[in-house]
Order: structure tokens, then C-alpha cells, then sequence
């Protein structure tokens, strides 16, 4: 554990012991007595990550002619422009002639204005829908094939000889699978397909927490993850939510006497 | 209505019941119907295999006038110099692989400078397509990076449908090319069942429109004409800056940018390809802006509290440095009494340079003629006063490097040119003169020095900066104007691009006039060398023929002038001949600096005004 990052705690120069002591007061307080507020606080601020500058990722939906080539154009035009593509997915909509390009682009805002309107102007574009100020619903799928065959385990056995090796690795086995499964249902995910070495994870989800997916099993070595990329709407509004800010009345200046 | 095409009056007035018409017509057949349909009288190409159906159907009846270039590269540049004159589709016709290919340039000049173009590339049958087949080529895959849209059509049942929806793009919104690709068994192919022919992208483009609008939250849907009127009464230094979009409108912008002008007192400066829009001998006029634009145009840029951008998009070679662009109009912004209006038809230059304080989307002159009846008079004698002032101090240079006064210079021959023009458009007001030009210091130089007072009347390559456009774009301009005067101002390097053009002018008797300022150079490039590269000339000396003996053996009429005294009589000869294509060339003196002279990286108003010393440089 690295120094903690309180902000007014016990300072610098406190012993390992200390600060391991300052940690595990979680329940007990670091006077030993009753948790105090400085503690929580300390602890919170300890267990909150860093705020980091990130580069924010914009999503699109662009309602397009179902011809040939289309597709083509539209990633011509990003590549042409230099954008940043992250994802791009493609697909037909319940309209024959109408099909869904869903893209998701990293850059500055005016940039990303710049392929809003870059988009528009091509003639088979119907509409592009910039969900950059909206609340939506984002989805992606992905699918993992993790090894199930744990590394190598060590020699010792408690049962007769000719088994010994087989049930060690056999229980491994079972426990390694045991771990997979629990993070897929974690994700709310589960496993698609079962081999003696693999198993492959199916999660659907937004976007980050897909990327979360892949950390989370990559220490039992994952052999190969395919995404298919977001697909987005905008979220439906609650009657009564837009008139919810107003609910100031508006007083005109001029109506009230001079102070 | 946003989006009103040019001709969709002349569409909507033939009833598209006549695709019954169609059943029974080859592929070829259909398509000379479309043109006649869509008032086509001059196809500019070369033939070829693929081609051969269409050619045999459009050569055999004598219809339309068929000009076949030496070149397809020619061919396009001559489609877009007609439909510079016209405000009319520009059509192109050429064969399947290298021929197609060859139109890409003038297709990409024409994206560049909003041209409507609408080249039928022919392709191999579609059953050999992807085979490698001979003159095959991808040129859908090639040309959409530069196109407004393209298309190959698979079947002969949507042959009308397709031509139709090329005509309809190419002249919507901010004109521009089309292309469509034609197998060569389409063409010959018969059509059985009836067609369905009314474009469907029409529709759409209408309907963006509105849909624009529903998805950019924010955007009005009608500007408030009465709040940008208001701004116009209340400004003390308002300027117009016109481009190219103010003429491309159906109604008559020029006419409502004069009265407006003139109302309010307003001086107004053009980009380059605005030149013409407003009429150059009014004293509200200050000529073109920009990197070799006029002083007292940059100045007034500068010093504006409110400017009216009307069809215009901010080019870099206007704004110079961006974030010094404009900089009292942005302070009136901050204090809300002025700002940047901007109007424009095409939602994608809107906020791309810049940001405008009102934006207008829609028809310019439409929009602007909305605006006029709110506007009020108003004397405004301190900033037109200020402006003469600035226009007295720094007139456009008539001599840019101090060198022997024997030699002839370029300005010189340009403004004797426009000397004897403007005498004779005194004595007959209705005569029309046409200019195309090269790229270079001799384009700057005409756009300079020639006084421009109709639309239209400035034929160039601006975004592309095509060199060889000059002659094959004069040759087009004759064609679609045969009365009138058309000079293509050209230089020996531009020219030796697309010069083989002269003997197609000589052949279909078009009687283009070109001056070519002779310098062994290429200008533009070589005082580039001067003022940043010590002199060294890297490539750019050129090794010429004899342009006036060359001209000669294409059986053109060659002159040549190589001294001042020569040169009155020179230009009267010139303009004076009417047996066929003359060229005049006019040996002048190679340093060719273009002044004023913005370098890059600086804000509009440093400009270089003062030649250097002579033999050295800034």
C-alpha cells in the first residue's frame, strides 16, 4: 500500500505499522476509541481514486440509405478527416432502406462537431443523431474465451499416487471455472461454451464495463475476445422531468424598487 | 424551401409521366431523352469503347453541341468554364479506365469551388466488373473523396431515376460534381418495364432541411431578420464580405447586395470568387481581400464592428492568422453592438472557420432579401471617409519591383487590358466579357487589375489552384456565350498544362483569346524562392516553345508583344480579332511579385505594401 492520501491525518514519517494501524481503525478509530469524523473522511479520500484527465469518448448514431458503398464513404470521410474512430457498427433497422451506423469517436468537441456536420452533408445520410449532451442507453457484446487449465500446481499430494496429479489439477480445474463463472454473473454474463481448456464469456453492457470484463480476466489468460462495437439510443424522458429546473419564477428587476 | 435547386422549375414543369415513354429505348436512347429533358445543349468528352452507344445515339442527330477535347482532363475544365458562365450543370462525358480517371482533377476543382459538374464515366459490363478487365477501374471507389455524390447505375430501370437525382444534387444546396458510372451494358441494354423516375434524394434533401434543425438543438428555425437589420442600423463601421455563394442563387443576389450596399452605405469587399458579384467602379467598392487582396479591403476587415459574410466560408487565404481575424468585430461581439453574420447554404461551413455571432442557414440572397426591407438608411461619412483615406495611401501597385522601366510588367499589360475593355463596354453597355485565368502571380495580378463589374465574369480555380485550367475553362465559357469576350490571362507555366486544348478551340471554331504573360517562370513560385529560399530557383525556370509560333502551327492566330510601346496596339489587335482563338504573348519582366502581400502566419492587416530594394529581398 502506497503513502495514504489523506488530506490533515497523521502525517508524514508514520511507520508502516502506523498506517496500516490508520486503515484497519476503519471500525475501531484511530485513538483506539470510537471512529471519528476525521477518520472517515481520511479513509474516504484514501479509498477514492485520483481524478484523471481523459480523453472523452463521443457517440453518434447516423441513419443512413441502405446502398451499396455507404459504409465505405462514411469511414472515408472519418479517415479522411482524421478522426478518431473508437467504434463503428453497422446494421439494418426495421426499415428495409434504412440502415444504423452507430460510431464512436475520441476528440476534442469542436472536432467532433466537425464530423456531425461532415456527415450530414453527404447525401446518404438522413440524420445524424450527436448523443454527446444526452442521457442514453449504450450497449456492446462481447465474447471471451478464457483458458480453464490453471498453471501448473505443485507437487504435493493427500491422495494415493496414481490419481494424485490428475485430482490436484482436476480441483484446480474446477475452481479456476468456478471464478470465471462468478465474474461473468458479476456482469450479469454467462458462459456460452464449455471445453476442457476454455471457456468462452458472454457479456452484454456498456462499453466500460466491458473494458472492466476484460481486466477482470485477463489474470486467467484470456486466448482471444471479440466486441462488436456500441450501439446507442437516446433515453425516453419522464413526463413532468424538463419543467422540474423551472420551478424559479422569473422576477423582473425592473418591477422591484431600487435598493 | 431551403435547398431550391436551379432547375427545379424546369423539372417540375415536364410532367414525369413521360417515363412511359422510356420502355422500349436502349439505355443510350434514355439518356440523350435526359438530357434534352434536363435543357442540355453542350456535352464536352472524348469517346471510347464503353462509350461508343452513347456516342453513337448524342454524335449521330446533331442535337447537342459535342465538343471532344484532346484531353478528358480539358474536357472537365471546359464543363466547369461553362458552367462558371452559365450557372448551368457543366456535363462531361468520357470513357471507362484512364479516361475516367483523367476527369479527376477538374472534378476536384469543382468540389472545391462549388462547380455544378456532371461527368458519365462509362465502365465495363457489369458481369466483367472486378475481373481486372481491360480500362477497368474503381472509379466510384476513386472519385468519392471528391465528389457531391456518385453512383454507377446496375440496371437500365433506374437509368432515369439516377440521371435525374445527378442533376438534382449537382445543382442544390452549394453546387457541386457529380458522377455517374454507366456500363456499358446499361447503355445498351432495352428497358422493358416502366421506370420509376422522380429522384428520391430530392425528397430527402428537402426534408434534411427540417431534420437538421430537429437534431442541432439550439439552432433556429427562421432567423430573425429584424434583430440582424437592427445590428446593421446600430453598426458605425459595418463592411459585406461577398463569395462566390451570393451569385449561385436562383433569385438575384447581386441585386439585393447592391441595393443593400447602397442603402445603407455599406462598402463591400469580394473574395476571389466573389469577384463580380459587386459591380468594382462604385465608390463603395473595395475590391478583393485577403493574403493579395487590396490594403484598404484588409484594413476595413480588421477595423469592422460588424461584418456580413453573404456566400462566403472564411477561407484561410481571407482570415490569415485565425485568432487575429476580425478583431473589433469580435470586441463589438463581446459589447453587443456588432459581431460576424454569417450567410450560407450549406450547414457544413457554418462555424467551421469561425465562429459567427448570427448564423444564417439558407439561400443567401433569399435570407438577405428578407433583411433589406428592415434596414435603414444611414450617411456613415466617417468610415467611407476613412476608407478613401486608405484607399488614396495604398492603391494596388502598377510596378512591384523596381527594375528597368523598358521592361514590360505584368500590372502594366493587365491594366491597359482593362483600359480598352472598359472603353468598350462604354460604348456598347451589353457586351459581355468573360475572364479564365491560370494559377499563379498572373492570376493574383488579373484578379487585381481587371475591373469586375458583372457576376460571373471571373472564371478561376480558387480552392483547388488547378494550373491548365485557364484555356480549356475559356473554351467552355465560348461555348455556353459565343457573343461574348472571352480572354483566358494566362501564364507560360499554367499554360503548357492543358495547351494542346487551342487546336480543339481552332477545331470547333471558338474564338477564346489568350493572354500569355511570358516570363520563362513560374511566378508565384519563384518569389516564393526570392523572399524565403535565397533566390534559389529549384524547378522553376521553364524551358518554353515559342507560344505565338506554336499557336500558329494549331492554326490559331499568334501575336507577340516585347515592348511598352508595343503594347497599346498589341492589346487593340487582340481584342479586335474575330477570325478565330488568338494568342498574345507578351514577354515581361520575372520578378513578379504580388503585392499587397500577406505572409502566412500573420494577422490580415500586416501586409508586405513596399517592393523590396531592388536585388534584394524582405
Amino acid at each position: 500500500m502506497s503513502s495514504a492520501a489523506s488530506a490533515g491525518g497523521d502525517g508524514s514519517g508514520s511507520s508502516k505499522l502506523q498506517r496500516l494501524d490508520s486503515f484497519v481503525g476503519v471500525s475501531r478509530g484511530s485513538k483506539g476509541g470510537k471512529r471519528t469524523a476525521e477518520d472517515a473522511v481520511n479513509n474516504i479520500l484514501y479509498n477514492t481514486p485520483a481524478v484523471k484527465e481523459k480523453v472523452k469518448k463521443h457517440i453518434m448514431s447516423v441513419l443512413v440509405d441502405d446502398s451499396p458503398g455507404v459504409l465505405s464513404k462514411i469511414s472515408g470521410l472519418m479517415s479522411a478527416r482524421g478522426f478518431n474512430i473508437d467504434s463503428l457498427t453497422v446494421s439494418s433497422t426495421d426499415v428495409q432502406e434504412l440502415s444504423r451506423v452507430t460510431i464512436a469517436v475520441k476528440g476534442p468537441d469542436t472536432q467532433i462537431e466537425q464530423a456531425v456536420r461532415q456527415l450530414e452533408d453527404l447525401v446518404d445520410v438522413w440524420a445524424v443523431l450527436d448523443y454527446r449532451n444526452q442521457n442514453i442507453i449504450e450497449r456492446e457484446l462481447a465474447i471471451v474465451k478464457v483458458s480453464c487449465v490453471p498453471p501448473p500446481a505443485s507437487d504435493e499430494g493427500r491422495f494415493p499416487a496414481s490419481n494424485a496429479a490428475n485430482y490436484d489439477e482436476m480441483m484446480a480445474s474446477h475452481f479456476h471455472r468456478q471464478a470465471i463463472l462468478d465474474i461473468a454473473k458479476m456482469f450479469e454474463g454467462k458462459i456460452i461454451d464449455i471445453g476442457s481448456e476454455c471457456v468462452i464469456v458472454e457479456v452484454v453492457s456498456w462499453s466500460r464495463r466491458v473494458d472492466a470484463l476484460f481486466r477482470m480476466l485477463e489474470p486467467y489468460g484470456i486466448i482471444e475476445g471479440a466486441r462488436s462495437g456500441i450501439i446507442a439510443m437516446s433515453r425516453s424522458t419522464v413526463a413532468g422531468e424538463e419543467d422540474a429546473d423551472d420551478t424559479r419564477s422569473v422576477v423582473d428587476l425592473a418591477d422591484l424598487p431600487p435598493s | 424551401m431551403r435547398y431550391k435547386s436551379s432547375w427545379a422549375s424546369a423539372q417540375a414543369a415536364q410532367a414525369p409521366s413521360d417515363d412511359e415513354t422510356f420502355v422500349g429505348l436502349t439505355g443510350a436512347q434514355i439518356f440523350r431523352e435526359l438530357m434534352h429533358k434536363h435543357n442540355v445543349d453542350t456535352i464536352f468528352g472524348h469517346p471510347g469503347g464503353a462509350s461508343l452507344p452513347i456516342f453513337d445515339h448524342a454524335l449521330g442527330k446533331d442535337e447537342f453541341t459535342l465538343i471532344l477535347a484532346r484531353h478528358e482532363q480539358g474536357a472537365g475544365h471546359m464543363a466547369e468554364g461553362y458552367a462558371r458562365a452559365t450557372g448551368k450543370p457543366g456535363i462531361v462525358l468520357v470513357s471507362s479506365g484512364a479516361g475516367a480517371t483523367n476527369t479527376i482533377t477538374p472534378i476536384m476543382d469543382a468540389f472545391m469551388d462549388g462547380t455544378p459538374l456532371i461527368v458519365f464515366t462509362d465502365q465495363v459490363t457489369a458481369s466483367s466488373k472486378g475481373t481486372d478487365d481491360a480500362r477497368e477501374c474503381d472509379i466510384i471507389g476513386i472519385s468519392s473523396a471528391c465528389t457531391k455524390w456518385n453512383v454507377m447505375v446496375k440496371d437500365v430501370g433506374e437509368l432515369p431515376r439516377r440521371i435525374n437525382e445527378a442533376f438534382e444534387i449537382a445543382t442544390s444546396g452549394r453546387p457541386g460534381p457529380v458522377l455517374v458510372d454507366l456500363p456499358k451494358d446499361v447503355s445498351a441494354a432495352v428497358l422493358e418495364g416502366i421506370p420509376d423516375s422522380m429522384p428520391r434524394i430530392s425528397l430527402r434533401q428537402k426534408q434534411k432541411a427540417n431534420l437538421f434543425h430537429k437534431t442541432r438543438l439550439g439552432s433556429p428555425e427562421t432567423p430573425d431578420f429584424a434583430e440582424i437589420a437592427d445590428m446593421i442600423n446600430r453598426a458605425e463601421r459595418p463592411v459585406i464580405y461577398a463569395g462566390q455563394g451570393i451569385m449561385q442563387s436562383p433569385l438575384d443576389g447581386p441585386g439585393v447586395l447592391k441595393e443593400l450596399a447602397e442603402k445603407a452605405n455599406i462598402p463591400v469587399t469580394t473574395s476571389l470568387q466573389g469577384l463580380g458579384a459587386f459591380d468594382e467602379r462604385s465608390p463603395l467598392s473595395l475590391n478583393m481581400l485577403g493574403m493579395h487582396g487590396s490594403a484598404y479591403a484588409n484594413y476595413a476587415m480588421q477595423s469592422a464592428d460588424l461584418i456580413l459574410a453573404l456566400g462566403a466560408r472564411f477561407d484561410d487565404r481571407v482570415t490569415m492568422r485565425i485568432d487575429a481575424f476580425a478583431p473589433e468585430a469580435r470586441r463589438a461581439e463581446r459589447e453587443g453592438r456588432g459581431g460576424i453574420v454569417h450567410f450560407e447554404i450549406s450547414p457544413k461551413n457554418m462555424h467551421k472557420v469561425i465562429q459567427p455571432t448570427v448564423s444564417v442557414l439558407g439561400d443567401v440572397a433569399e435570407n438577405l432579401a428578407n433583411v433589406v426591407p428592415h434596414v435603414q438608411h444611414r450617411a456613415r461619412e466617417p468610415w467611407l471617409e476613412q476608407i478613401s483615406e486608405w484607399k488614396s495611401k495604398h492603391p494596388f501597385l502598377l510596378e512591384s519591383v523596381d527594375t528597368d522601366e523598358k521592361v514590360l510588367k505584368p500590372q502594366q499589360v493587365l491594366a491597359e487590358l482593362d483600359r480598352q475593355l472598359l472603353e468598350i463596354q462604354a460604348r456598347d453597355p451589353q457586351q459581355e466579357v468573360f475572364f479564365t485565368t491560370g494559377v499563379g502571380s498572373h492570376q493574383m495580378h488579373a484578379a487585381q487589375f481587371i475591373t469586375w463589374t458583372k457576376p460571373r465574369q471571373w472564371i478561376s480555380s480558387g480552392g483547388a489552384g488547378t494550373m491548365g485550367f485557364g484555356l480549356p475553362a475559356a473554351i467552355g465559357a465560348k461555348v455556353a456565350r459565343p457573343n461574348a469576350i472571352v480572354i483566358d490571362v494566362d501564364g507560360d507555366a499554367s499554360y503548357s498544362m492543358t495547351g494542346m486544348e487551342l487546336i480543339t478551340a481552332v477545331e470547333f471554331k471558338v474564338g477564346v483569346k489568350i493572354l500569355l504573360l511570358q516570363n520563362d517562370f513560374q511566378g508565384m513560385v519563384k518569389n516564393w524562392q526570392d523572399l524565403f529560399y535565397d533566390q534559389r530557383y529549384s524547378g522553376t525556370a521553364m524551358f518554353n516553345p515559342r507560344f505565338d509560333a506554336l499557336a500558329g502551327s494549331m492554326r490559331a492566330k499568334g501575336l507577340y508583344c516585347r515592348a511598352q510601346s508595343e503594347l497599346a496596339a498589341s492589346i487593340e489587335a487582340f481584342l479586335a480579332y474575330d477570325e478565330g482563338p488568338v494568342l498574345l504573348e507578351v514577354f515581361v519582366d520575372k520578378d513578379t511579385l504580388v503585392l499587397p502581400m500577406v505572409p502566412g502566419g500573420l494577422p490580415l492587416h500586416e501586409m508586405v505594401l513596399e517592393p523590396p530594394p531592388h536585388g534584394q529581398q524582405t
